[in-house]
């Protein structure tokens, strides 16, 4: 018998006009775990997502929610999923119960099933006791948790999270992640999208990197860090200016690749102790300074470096 | 179900917002206020309180005309105005008004009928009056000025005949003069109903009029800026759609398996639900405040379920027609306005003399005149046929609006 995977994603395209968004993304995400989306701005995740939510048509391609066509049984596939959007969407005249209670209706929910989930959620989301005031009152983290409680109304066997922790303080974005922990504990299958690396590897049992609308690797985080082996990432700082100034430093021995920038860079080795000393001699020869090393373990940073030859943040 | 859900939280939203509470409910009601306060409030008939002017009088007339004069004065058409006490003494009328007893004495000398029957004699009747009240006795001076002015000019009647008999060599006796006497009196005081010169009107009946004067133009204004913001409404509630489009949840909306048939049938039915309040208060505000009569309650009703359905399929397609809220703007600020005048120039012909057929005809090119001629017609008690052939026009215009402002709204979120 077919294994039925929570999320699975069919060579799915979607084209904005003539720019291509997302070209030809497969992924299957077992359910109960926590997937992750992770690749830069304009990397084409929350195209993705929109199109798993059933908000937007794929121009190729489908997508199955338990089984479900998220394009032939929208209705149906939706029953699974609570979307978290990026952008807070909510109704800032109106109490936190009264978008709770508004958007439960919404999923479905009447009467005592309604009020009883509502508390849930209050309870969850941390908002109990200002449950009675307009929601244009609140900080940017207290509407990032409402926003998270909305998508949870209904015990959604999926939750899609879009970069959930754009924008908001170091302490709500503790309580996000460590929420979204719980959610899993309880057996809900997470989709989660972010740019930040450190995210990824907190939360994900499985990760799929994403660039350019196409899904460059995927896995666990540690099966991605094999990519690149037991390379390790230097980032240099120089005194001065360093365009184009690194050309013969690609031939040391060592040496998998460089990304420069104005005045840093980061090199890719295969073995920093070996290589600094290196690194060393040919500032001195091309009359370099260097101001700071740091040496960073394989991660998932390294990866993206690794497979796109940029920094992940750029 | 849940469009009602949707419809409700809508209307929860409207009803907190400023902005909204001002266009539908206060900017019509401050206009409508602002012609009141230009024409006279035409709300319940008002009464001026006036206390009676307390008078005494003597009567020393040997004749007729005193006891005649002081009858006038006492009978109950003029109790409102004036207390008649006739005392004996002119002392005793003196005293009344020295001890503020009354405002004047009226004393009628002895000669007076005999004043108006020969041409020789002369007599005057005096006004005794406290020098310290002004609007009192100056109301009784004038209306014993009005009767003596009417004796005189009987008195000069008198003479005049006698002077042309004398030419002819004849002299009138005392019942020819006192015939001719009375005959000046009965025409000069509109006894005779036929060939009265001058009309009266009872000042009462004046204000009748023009109370129901103002009620009426108000009832006109008030009728069409009821219409031209309750079709504001439809557009401001059919607005949220993109408001919501902007703000993300319309697209959280879709996330729920809400299909979007039901989405845009839960803003149709809020529009309807704001505009049918909107309605329902403004005309009943209108009544108990302006006095206005919006014509048979259930032709009423009929009116503010037709406009209700009007407006609201209106500005689903109105706001149908735009992309975003800047566009949406464009469309509430100028296209309802525009639609909203031609709607109601149907109401600035109404003083016209000559109602221009052709502006008539223009006002049916948009919603708004269709409802404006359907209230008019109830207003003014006009044929059932007019009436419900305008109920029935705005009923198909609506019709017609809301298929194309649901179908352009499906097809975009489809």
């Amino acid at each position: 018998m077919e294994k039925q995977f929570a999320i699975e994603i069919k060579d799915l395209h979607r084209y904005y006009d003539d720019i291509k968004a997302v070209e030809g993304v497969s992924l299957q995400i077992e359910a109960g775990t926590v997937f992750s989306l992770l690749g830069p701005n304009g990397a084409g995740k929350s195209t993705t997502i929109s199109v798993i939510s059933g908000l937007l048509r794929p121009t190729e391609g489908d997508v199955a929610i338990f089984g479900k066509s998220i394009t032939g049984q929208a209705n149906a596939a939706k029953q699974h999923i609570g979307v978290v959007p990026q952008d807070i969407a909510l109704y800032e005249d109106l109490t936190c119960r009264e978008n709770l209670s508004f958007w439960g209706k919404m999923y479905g929910l009447r009467g005592t099933q309604l009020e009883s989930r509502i508390s849930e959620i209050l309870e969850m989301i941390e908002l109990a006791n200002r449950q009675k005031d307009k929601v244009e009152k609140y900080s940017g983290g207290m509407k990032r948790r409402l926003n998270i409680g909305v998508a949870l109304l209904h015990k959604p066997d999926i939750v899609i999270m879009d970069e959930p922790t754009v924008g908001i303080d170091p302490q709500s974005r503790r309580k996000i992640l460590d929420s979204v922990k719980a959610l899993n504990e309880q057996g809900m299958t997470v989709l989660y999208t972010t740019h930040y690396m450190e995210e990824a590897q907190e939360l994900s049992d499985r990760i799929a990197i994403m660039d350019h609308g196409k899904v460059i690797a995927e896995g666990s985080h540690n099966e991605l860090v094999r990519i690149v082996g037991e390379l390790d990432r230097v980032e240099l700082t120089f005194g001065t200016e360093i365009t184009d100034r690194l050309g013969e430093w690609q031939h040391l021995p060592g040496i998998q690749s460089i990304t420069p920038d104005t005045n840093a860079a980061s090199l890719l080795v295969e073995d920093s102790d070996q290589a600094l000393p290196l690194f060393f001699e040919a500032a001195a020869r091309d009359h370099l300074k260097i101001t700071s090393v740091t040496v960073h373990e394989p991660n998932l940073e390294t990866v993206f470096l690794h497979l796109t030859g940029r920094a992940l943040r750029e | 179900m849940k469009a009602l859900d949707i419809a409700i939280k809508d209307m929860k939203q409207a009803f907190r917002s400023l902005f909204a509470i001002a266009f539908m409910f206060v900017i019509p009601i401050l206009i409508t206020g602002l012609f009141a306060f230009i024409f006279g409030s035409g709300g319940e008939d008002t009464e001026i309180s006036f206390e009676p002017i307390a008078v005494q009088a003597t009567n020393q007339d040997t004749g007729e005309l005193g006891a005649i004069m002081l009858q006038i004065w006492g009978s109950d058409a003029l109790s409102d105005l004036i207390i008649l006490t006739v005392v004996e003494d002119e002392a005793s009328a003196r005293q009344a008004v020295d001890d503020k007893q009354a405002e004047a004495a009226i004393l009628i000398p002895a000669n007076f009928t005999e004043t108006l029957f020969t041409t020789s004699s002369h007599a005057e009747v005096e006004i005794y009056q406290d020098p310290t009240l002004t609007l009192g006795p100056g109301i009784v001076k004038s209306l014993v000025t009005q009767f003596v002015d009417t004796m005189n000019g009987s008195h000069i009647t008198v003479k005049v005949a006698n002077l042309q008999a004398a030419e002819r060599g004849q002299t009138l006796t005392p019942e020819q003069s006192e015939a001719l006497s009375m005959a000046y009196y009965t025409t000069i005081s509109g006894g005779a109903q036929q060939g009265s010169l001058i009309s009266l009107e009872s000042p009462g009946g004046e204000q009748q009029q023009a109370n129901a004067g103002v009620k009426s133009i108000l009832g006109f204004i008030m009728g069409g800026m009821m219409i031209f913001y309750a079709y504001f409404t439809g557009a401001y509630a059919s607005n949220t759609i993109l408001t919501e489009q902007e703000n993300g949840t319309l697209e959280r909306m879709f996330g729920t398996a809400t299909p979007p048939a039901v989405i845009i049938t839960g803003k149709l039915l809020a529009a309807a639900l704001m505009i049918f309040v909107q309605l329902v208060i403004l005309t009943a505000f209108g009544r108990l405040v302006f006095g206005i009569k919006w014509g048979a309650l259930g032709l009423l009703l009929v009116f503010i379920l037709v406009t209700t359905v009007g407006a609201a399929a209106f500005g689903m397609f109105a706001i149908s027609l735009a992309k975003d809220r800047k566009q949406a703007g464009v469309i509430m600020g100028a296209g309802l306005t525009v639609t909203g005048m031609l709607g109601m120039a149907g109401t600035f012909m109404l003083s016209s003399p000559t109602p221009n057929s052709t502006i008539d005809t223009l006002t049916l090119l948009v919603p708004q005149g269709w409802a404006n001629r359907a209230l008019l017609a109830i207003m003014e008690g006009l044929s059932p046929e007019r009436i419900w052939l305008s109920v029935l026009g705005l009923i198909v215009y609506s019709a017609v609006l809301a298929a194309l402002g649901f179908f352009r709204f499906q097809k975009r979120f489809a």
